[in-house]
């Protein structure tokens, strides 16, 4: 979100062969997933200039976009509960960032908070549309 | 090291990615068809909108509230920050709550994947909590 807030450029992929970008025009749709030298035309000359894609694993995206896992243009940050699904990862540079479990304290600031004032990570985020097909939720 | 530093950039990836939405087959209108969240939505109330996100409330205070667990014993409540988003954005978004308490974990995942972007690794992954995909939002929130 302060990416957005800041107008960096951001991609997201929502689901198998659907992926967005958000850029000073508007919100777009990728439109090849698949070939990885399609968009190279966005490359940039320093790390610091590539677009990054933040991707959800989850049970209805288990695996990125080919498009996203080459590196450049692209930058890919993921998130996914179950470590299986970053299997592959292994064919790419990576960093890997383990989140330690919630400690003590926080759990007690939590208590302390009014519960339904703050957000429950661990509820259930999928759930039927109005299409009745699964979309997409946090997870 | 934060966001800023990446900002430099935009007008050139502004520029480049201007000239592949130009032609057919590269990009095209992100159409909304009534699924949640709405991303152009949510796309046109946060960008350039700082003001969204800077609504973050220290909850000092809430977090001295007497919980009986005794007296420095390592058991007291964490003092983290609370981010408070706007009512629409957690619409949007599809959130059940406008309120979020910002680990410290987040923080640093953050900052480890500003680094890695640095470093220039393809991916950057960030496991070990279900339901993580809010949190590291959130993280983005408050990232200074």
């Amino acid at each position: 979100m302060q990416r957005l807030a800041l107008r960096l450029p951001t991609a997201l992929q929502l689901r198998e062969g659907h992926a967005i970008l958000f850029h000073e025009g508007g919100t777009s749709r990728f439109l090849d997933l698949k070939d990885d030298t399609t968009y190279a035309g966005l490359a940039s000359n320093k790390p610091s200039g590539r677009i990054w894609v933040l991707v959800d694993s989850s049970q209805v995206l288990s695996e990125p976009a080919q498009l996203f896992c080459a590196g450049k243009p692209f930058f890919f940050v993921g998130a996914a509960s179950c470590q299986s699904r970053f299997g592959w990862a292994k064919k790419v540079t990576h960093e890997h960032f383990y989140m330690k479990t919630w400690a003590l304290s926080e759990v007690l600031q939590a208590y302390v908070t009014p519960l339904r004032e703050v957000h429950n990570t661990h509820s259930q985020f999928l759930q039927p549309s109005v299409h009745g097909t699964l979309t997409w939720r946090p997870s | 090291m934060g966001f800023e530093e990446l900002i430099e950039h935009t007008s050139d990836q502004e520029r480049t990615i201007n000239q592949l939405i130009g032609y057919p087959g590269y990009f095209a209108n992100f159409e909304d068809h009534g699924d949640f969240p709405s991303w152009p939505k949510l796309r046109n109330f946060l960008w350039g909108n700082v003001k969204a996100l800077t609504s973050l409330e220290t909850q000092e205070e809430l977090g001295a509230q007497t919980v009986e667990v005794g007296e420095d014993d390592g058991m007291s409540p964490a003092t983290r920050p609370i981010v408070e988003i706007p009512t629409i954005l957690a619409e949007l978004l599809y959130v059940e709550s406008s309120r979020i308490l910002v680990r410290s974990e987040y923080e640093e995942a953050k900052q480890a994947a500003l680094v890695a972007n640095e470093a220039g690794v393809a991916a950057f992954l960030v496991g070990g909590q279900s339901g993580i995909g809010p949190p590291l939002s959130s993280l983005i929130v408050c990232g200074t």
